[in-house]
């Protein structure tokens, strides 16, 4: 599977240049961070859009228009200076949502490809003929191997796909998703049921999550949670039960026990880890949604990271009862937060307190004396009802992205006040300077290089660069 | 035997210390955040035991997302009454040593360093 991921305001733009009031064929070039998975699998994520200029992508010697050498050079060199892949990409006008490749499109591959992949140093370059609804394309690897790109995801409130041609619904729909389908029919049904949804969280709210997404009928779960279960956690995880409490079972076997029993064909991996460590962080890469239950500042930090980092969408949810010193209740609220390509992360959103995280890193013995300012740990309340209500909402934006029935201001972070019964809807406002979705040079956005994740990592067999280790 | 490998950003800090600091900038691993840097032979204000101690720190693995929070001195002990409440005794490394508690209240992940806190701290404990 090779697939190019895009934010979907850099595909809009992309979108304006490529197909024009002239209707004549456009280019650009773009450059995208690399990621192989372990099975070989390449994800090309694209972080810089350069519309090309007639001047830069004039008539061809040999095909209908070619990138120009002054083009190839400027952006070549600079793809090669950031460590990333070059894409080129260009419009076929009349095509709307089937397209491929020309002939004239593969031999300007064969003249150039070998070039650009010198150049670059990247272990692909890819080139992709667009159409107004379609996406086909080819990467050459580094390895000598030529193939088929598969898709072109479009991430933004609506995740949308652009393929070669629209896909067939290859099997009939089952039965017990008769009414959803009714709503977002047999194509919307395919379409979750081929997603791999991430669940950060086999709390109170993660748990609700996991039994929703299987009763939409996705294709494969996996949940994270280092903890296990207790007799206070069983009014809210779902499927938890007081022998469960007894044993000190997992909670993420507890979630996965539940989900099998709704669908025992769906891959359910429960990974019994923290997401703050790299070994746990990175099997989320291959997530094609995520959603954050956990109330810690390093889950926050870390999930907003593989957002920025790879694209992957994600939702955020909270549920939070605030009370004053004196024990009165002040304000009680559900939180619904996506968090998308470019459109402000958690930490843009002020949710990553940068002492918070340092004090969670901290040893117990270090946290104690950190807080003999009065800076006590204090357990929240927490209500089942509140985790459902911000359970429900968050996956009411997931349906709509992959349904594509999302308006752009599902992405704005939404919180319900409980008593008062009214929803505050925020947009976030990027910081160009923020480390994870920011413009800067130093912004992670789209490098999809797993290295970068603020994660801790541990090279089991020692065998780590000395110059970075410390035993 | 297990070793820590530091993040890209966090071994970046400590290149930047040992260039700040040559041949003071000590490393070891630390048991929850990843790891320890420990600044020898500083330089202390009058208020201090001894001229000069060795100064600690953790870099969290998330760094610098994450603020460095607090120092640490061992090898001085400070007069009583001094560090306007920021000085408190605690074991650190099973030694004893000074907790040194000033906050970075407004840290900013692309604009504060590691380099920069460890001045700010140094300054501060040679005034003290």
């Amino acid at each position: 599977m090779t697939e190019l991921r895009i934010g979907s305001d850099d595909y809009r733009r992309l979108h304006d240049h490529l197909f024009q009031a002239d209707h004549d064929e456009h280019g650009a070039l773009l450059l995208a961070g690399e990621h192989v998975t372990p099975d070989g699998n390449l994800l090309l994520c694209v972080r810089e859009v350069h519309p090309l200029g007639v001047d830069e992508f004039p008539p061809g010697e040999h095909g209908y228009r070619q990138l120009a050498a002054s083009a190839v050079a400027r952006l070549g060199n600079r793809a090669a200076d950031e460590q990333l892949a070059l894409v080129s990409a260009h419009s076929h006008p009349i095509s709307d949502d089937r397209t491929g490749l020309s002939r004239d499109d593969l031999a300007a591959h064969e003249r150039i490809f070998g070039h650009l992949l010198d150049i670059t140093a990247a272990s692909s370059v890819t080139g992709v003929a667009f159409g107004r609804r379609s996406a086909a394309g080819e990467v050459w690897r580094s390895d000598g191997s030529r193939h088929a790109l598969d898709q072109v995801r479009v991430v933004g409130a609506n995740i949308e796909m652009l393929r070669a041609r629209p896909p067939r619904v290859s099997h009939p729909t089952d039965e017990r998703f008769d009414r959803q389908v009714r709503l977002f029919g047999a194509e919307g049904q395919e379409r979750l049921g081929g997603l791999h949804v991430g669940v950060i969280g086999a709390g109170g709210g993660g748990s609700i999550l996991a039994e929703q997404l299987m009763h939409l009928g996705i294709g494969r779960l996996t949940v994270v949670d280092p903890d296990i279960v207790k007799t206070h956690n069983l009014s809210r995880i779902m499927g938890a039960t007081r022998a469960d409490a007894r044993a000190g079972t997992k909670k993420v076997d507890v979630v996965a026990r539940a989900a099998g029993a709704i669908d025992a064909t769906v891959n359910v991996t429960p990974l019994d880890g923290d997401v703050a460590d790299l070994e746990v962080a990175e099997q989320l890469i291959g997530c094609d949604f995520l959603f954050l239950a956990t109330d810690t500042a390093t889950a926050r930090l870390v999930v907003s990271a593989i957002a920025q980092t790879f694209l992957i969408p994600v939702v955020q949810i909270g549920a939070k009862v605030e009370t004053r010193s004196t024990g009165e209740i002040e304000q009680i609220y559900t939180a619904v937060r996506p968090v998308l390509p470019r459109r402000g992360c958690l930490s843009c959103a002020g949710l990553i307190d940068p002492m918070l995280l340092q004090r969670e890193a901290a040893s117990p013995y270090e946290r104690a004396n950190q807080n003999y300012l009065g800076d006590v740990d204090v357990v929240d309340p927490s209500v089942t009802t509140l985790n459902a209500a911000a359970a429900g909402g968050a996956l009411n934006v997931f349906l709509m992205a992959v349904i594509g029935q999302a308006d752009d201001g599902l992405a704005e972070h939404r919180i319900t006040l409980t008593r008062e019964g009214t929803t505050l809807a925020t947009r976030v406002v990027r910081n160009d300077e923020c480390r994870w979705c920011g413009d800067g040079a130093a912004s992670r956005y789209a490098r999809a290089d797993v290295r970068l994740l603020p994660c801790r990592r541990e090279d089991h067999d020692g065998a780590s660069d000395p110059a970075t280790a410390v035993e | 035997m297990s070793v820590a490998v530091l993040p890209p950003d966090v071994a970046r800090a400590v290149e930047h210390l040992q260039e700040a600091f040559p041949g003071r900038i000590h490393v070891e691993a630390h048991e929850s955040s990843g790891t320890i840097v420990r600044i020898s032979h500083v330089v202390l204000g009058d208020g201090w035991s001894a001229p000069t101690a060795d100064v600690w720190c953790a870099i969290p693995f998330h760094y610098p997302d994450a603020a460095i929070y607090p120092y640490y001195v061992t090898g001085a002990t400070p007069t009583p009454g001094i560090g306007g409440g920021a000085l408190q005794p605690v074991s650190w490394r099973e030694m004893p040593a000074t907790q040194v508690s000033l906050r970075h209240n407004a840290w900013h992940p692309t604009r504060d360093t590691a380099v920069g806190s460890v001045l700010q701290t140094l300054a501060w404990l040679q005034a003290s």
